[in-house]
């Protein structure tokens, strides 16, 4: 029961007994004679004047009851935007958190590639080398091979950790995402294998973005095969592209600075991805796939961590939606550049 | 056939691309560091030197320069593992900055080397 409907029923409530209680004294006959005792005085003025006390502090009481409404609904919108405020402090947190953890990686990531590479070299070397001796036994060949494709796979996830290193600055040129995604959509479409089919639904826009070639290319075709992947070789995976505005809030969610922005994205018909997968998704090391035969960076859990990578250092940021059973779309933000 | 200088830090290494080398019939002659280089490149004359560009003991600019100060006709080779503060793409740009002839980036593929090996005594 709401206050205001409570102190309605204690308001009748006492009402009812003010009035029983009147009655049963004989309010109005006490009034009566006391009125016809004290006639020489000006009591019928007094008497007005009652019920005009009464009606003077209910619109009082009214009025105070309006401003305490007033304040209490400004109170309440506070509320609202601290609330508000702390779980974008919050978000905020979450972003550095995960700024850092993919800084401290590189950090990591950068000095053991050094070292690994100069142990994968002879690894590779050798056991290529002994693999393709004529003079060598064929159970020891065998080995070699399988000694040689490791090693590969080694070097593969040394490559794919040095992404994360903060050393190289990489050319970066201003490119039309319409023009680009439009011919990237048709290269896939034509290398597309199975019943797995492409559609891309492109804005009319000849607007740009500052990016390096290579490393766009790196990432959608990073997008592209987890959509294919995660379909198991049949359905639609369709690429999108929008321009859009990112107010104050939607910036601060995204950790991005307000403007124009091209939106890019990959949409898979697979069988989507749970909660906690998605809050892993770009998580280095965090795979869902089994290790698998090489080639690429299938299974090093890093495909996704370097694609995250990637995008942040264009000054965008790339997000994931999901429901179990409904599909995936990863969503791309990359700032619309000043040359277009 | 043509006399290629070898100079990594690592034995390992070393070993390696010396079998893969001599394999393909090169001559090789092996150094350790970027100094113990410089000296067997002045004593040799090789046709072509393949060296790690981070040896202990001499940057990797130094190490061309006094390369092709030993002997001008000299033709480099790069291999660059990456580092902590560069990674492999600028450790090779600096590479060829400092007047390498190509640079790999390790670990390298027996085929690829043999390739970089064979294009750089052809340029």
């Amino acid at each position: 029961m709401s206050t205001s409907a409570r102190d309605l029923a204690i308001g009748a409530v006492a009402c009812v007994v003010l009035v029983y209680f009147f009655v049963r004294i004989e309010l109005v006959e006490l009034v009566f004679d006391w009125t016809r005792q004290y006639e020489e005085w000006d009591l019928d003025e007094i008497l007005a004047g009652v019920p005009a006390l009464a009606v003077v502090a209910a619109w009082f009481a009214i009025r105070r009851q309006r401003e305490a409404v007033q304040l209490s609904v400004r109170l309440e919108h506070h509320v609202v935007q601290l609330q508000e405020e702390i779980r974008r402090r919050r978000e905020l947190q979450e972003q550095l958190r995960e700024a850092y953890k993919v800084a401290a990686v590189g950090t990591v990531a950068g000095g053991l590639a050094h070292e690994l590479n100069d142990v994968l070299q002879p690894i590779v070397t050798l056991s290529q080398l002994h693999a393709e001796r004529a003079d060598t036994p064929g159970e020891v060949r065998a080995g070699m091979r399988h000694i040689h494709e490791a090693a590969e796979r080694g070097r593969d996830i040394v490559r794919h950790s040095l992404s994360f290193t903060t050393g190289g600055i990489r050319d970066t040129e201003e490119v039309v995402p319409a023009r680009w995604l439009a011919d990237f959509a048709a290269q896939a479409q034509d290398s597309a294998a199975g019943k797995v089919t492409f559609a891309a639904r492109l804005a009319d826009d000849d607007g740009t973005v500052r990016v390096n070639v290579g490393e766009l290319e790196h990432v959608m075709e990073n997008l592209l095969a987890n959509a294919v992947e995660a379909m198991k070789g049949s359905g639609t995976v369709t690429v999108a592209l929008d321009p859009c505005k990112l107010d104050a809030e939607e910036a601060l969610a995204q950790g991005l600075t307000v403007g124009d922005y091209f939106r890019i994205s990959v949409a898979d018909q697979g069988p989507g991805m749970a909660g906690e997968v998605q809050r892993h998704v770009f998580d280095p090391f965090f795979t869902t796939k089994a290790g698998t035969k090489g080639g690429g960076q299938d299974g090093t859990g890093l495909g996704l961590a370097v694609v995250y990578r990637l995008v942040r250092g264009w000054e965008g940021n790339i997000t994931v939606h999901s429901e179990p059973g409904a599909g995936a779309t990863f969503v791309i933000l990359i700032p619309r550049s000043g040359g277009g | 056939m043509a006399t290629i200088l070898l100079a990594d830090d690592a034995p390992a290494v070393r070993y390696a691309l010396a079998a893969l080398l001599r394999g393909a019939g090169y001559e090789v002659i092996e150094a350790d560091s970027g100094t113990a280089a410089v000296r067997a490149a002045a004593a040799t004359l090789p046709d072509l030197v393949v060296a790690d560009l981070h040896l202990p003991g001499l940057p990797v600019e130094q190490l061309i320069a006094q390369l092709k100060e030993a002997y001008s006709g000299i033709r480099i080779v790069g291999l660059s593992g990456g580092g902590m503060h560069q990674d492999p793409e600028s450790a090779l740009r600096s590479a060829a900055a400092a007047g390498a002839d190509r640079a790999v980036q390790k670990p390298v593929s027996n085929d690829t080397l043999l390739a970089e090996v064979r294009a750089a005594l052809d340029s």
